[in-house]
């Protein structure tokens, strides 16, 4: 099992998504998995960028490409957004096709197509990993009947990620099972949550929110588990206003699958990363775990 | 093909002359019910050099990008990217949005990376409510997000300003003078 990778946390992971990048490190670190943060990172460009300004998009992710390239090792992307980014510009210099930038590249093509980009969850649910987090196992999450929501950018298009099924993603239900949680079927795991139309459209949003969040409690679930910080904002932060939108009230705690690990893995900083959730998760724990 | 379907194919390397109108795209569209033109019947536009149309439609705007349409087309036919093209276009061509507000948090967007090289969400979310004249939208969950740590106040951003700079010039060199 390799053991050191490059880091590439992004902007959201340093800002609102801050709990996800501590508890992700914090993992990692108790699997023995070194993480070494790219030097001089900058922002992947996110939706924006492809959207209306493709050139400074594609130099933009070549830059951090470069630094991961510089590095010698695969690099880790937990944003989603972030990760899709990284591995669009990695196949354009694998096809040539990166005439956006004139053709100016950081560093030779072969260099930084043979960059590999990988998401946490494809390294978390290989069969060797998922052996090694069952055996550091000591709250199992026996009581957590969890939907895995994947969202759009991690599986899509399947060309650019080639991140496991692109209509039905599984890495996230096997590592939710191996942490003793009941990973339930849904309908919903690669549909759309908004992303930032949360800001600039936001009744559009609401609409897809709530459709997903009706689609957890009609799986059963009392969790749900995210790999994305947008995701996780628009899942965790929008349920007052999805309840509004339903006529019913919604509250189903939304977490981050790495905040599921630490809590398996019994690690003391967990409860400061779900004290920052919009939608409080303790009434859920501390009904499966007792007032301990 | 229309020049207008040439121009989409150089910008985003899509040729869309080989949809045949199934409408897996449209069926799937997560944002179908919201948008003026389901996307196979954007793409009929396009063949037929409707540029005012496509470039004046909604559709592009509300596009979330989740690339459901690009993933199901039995023939290939990447239409998130031709989204991306047509308000690069519209972006590049000074033209007024069908949904200003997402314009704007898009310049907003790319303006706060060209700033320091990376978003800092405060910053951003306080242009925003400036430029869309909006203030008092998710009040209560900004001061809920603040007093929970999740809103780090001090930017930080890349060291290599040059780099920044340099990526933007690509995209300036290109947009058409106002």
């Amino acid at each position: 099992m390799r053991t050191d990778y490059a880091y590439y946390p992004g902007c959201s992971l340093r800002g609102t998504g801050s709990e996800f990048a501590e508890s992700m490190e914090a993992v990692f670190k108790h699997l023995g998995i070194k993480l070494e943060e790219l030097p001089d990172w900058n922002c992947c460009g996110a939706t924006s960028g492809h959207a209306t300004a493709p050139r400074a998009a594609l130099a933009l992710d070549l830059r951090n490409l470069a630094q991961a390239a510089e590095m010698n090792k695969p690099v880790v992307v937990p944003c989603a957004a972030c990760y899709h980014n990284m591995r669009a510009a990695r196949l354009a210099v694998e096809k040539g096709d990166t005439e956006l930038v004139k053709d100016a590249l950081p560093l030779p093509a072969e260099r930084l197509a043979a960059v590999e980009v990988v998401h946490p969850l494809e390294i978390l649910a290989t069969p060797e990993t998922l052996a090694l987090i069952k055996s550091k196992v000591v709250e199992p999450l026996a009581g957590f009947r969890a939907v895995s929501y994947y969202g759009c950018l991690l599986s899509r298009p399947a060309e650019a990620v080639k991140f496991d099924d692109t209509e039905n993603p599984v890495l996230m239900d096997r590592l939710l099972r191996a942490l003793g949680a009941e990973a339930l079927d849904w309908s919903y795991k690669v549909d759309c949550c908004g992303g930032n139309l949360v800001l600039s459209a936001p009744s559009v949003a609401i609409d897809l929110i709530s459709k997903i969040l009706t689609g957890a409690e009609d799986a059963g679930a009392n969790s749900v588990a995210v790999a994305c910080p947008l995701c996780h904002a628009n899942l965790d932060m929008r349920q007052f206003e999805a309840s509004r939108r339903l006529r019913h009230k919604v509250e189903v705690p939304v977490f981050y699958f790495s905040e599921l690990m630490a809590i398996a893995f019994d690690l003391p900083q967990a409860e400061k990363w779900l004290k920052k959730h919009i939608t409080t998760p303790f009434p859920l724990i501390d009904a499966i775990f007792g007032m301990d | 093909m229309a020049d207008f379907a040439q121009e989409i194919k150089r910008l985003s390397g899509v040729d869309v002359s080989k949809c045949f109108q199934c409408r897996k795209c449209s069926s799937g569209c997560p944002v179908v019910e919201h948008i003026d033109l389901p996307p196979a019947r954007l793409i009929r536009g396009i063949l037929a050099g409707r540029r005012d149309e496509a470039l004046d439609s909604k559709t592009i705007w509300l596009c979330a990008s989740c690339y459901t349409c690009s993933a199901r087309c039995p023939n290939d036919i990447d239409f998130a990217r031709v989204a991306d093209a047509l308000r690069t276009i519209a972006v590049r061509t000074g033209r007024a949005a069908a949904v200003p507000d997402v314009a704007t948090l898009h310049k907003v967007f790319m303006d706060d990376i060209r700033r320091r090289g990376r978003v800092h969400e405060v910053t951003f979310i306080s242009w925003l409510k400036l430029k869309t004249l909006n203030f008092f939208a998710d009040m209560e969950l900004g001061m809920a997000m603040f007093f929970k740590g999740k809103l780090p106040l001090l930017p930080k951003g890349v060291k290599d300003k040059k780099a920044i700079q340099a990526a933007f010039e690509l995209e300036d060199s290109v947009a058409e003078k106002k």
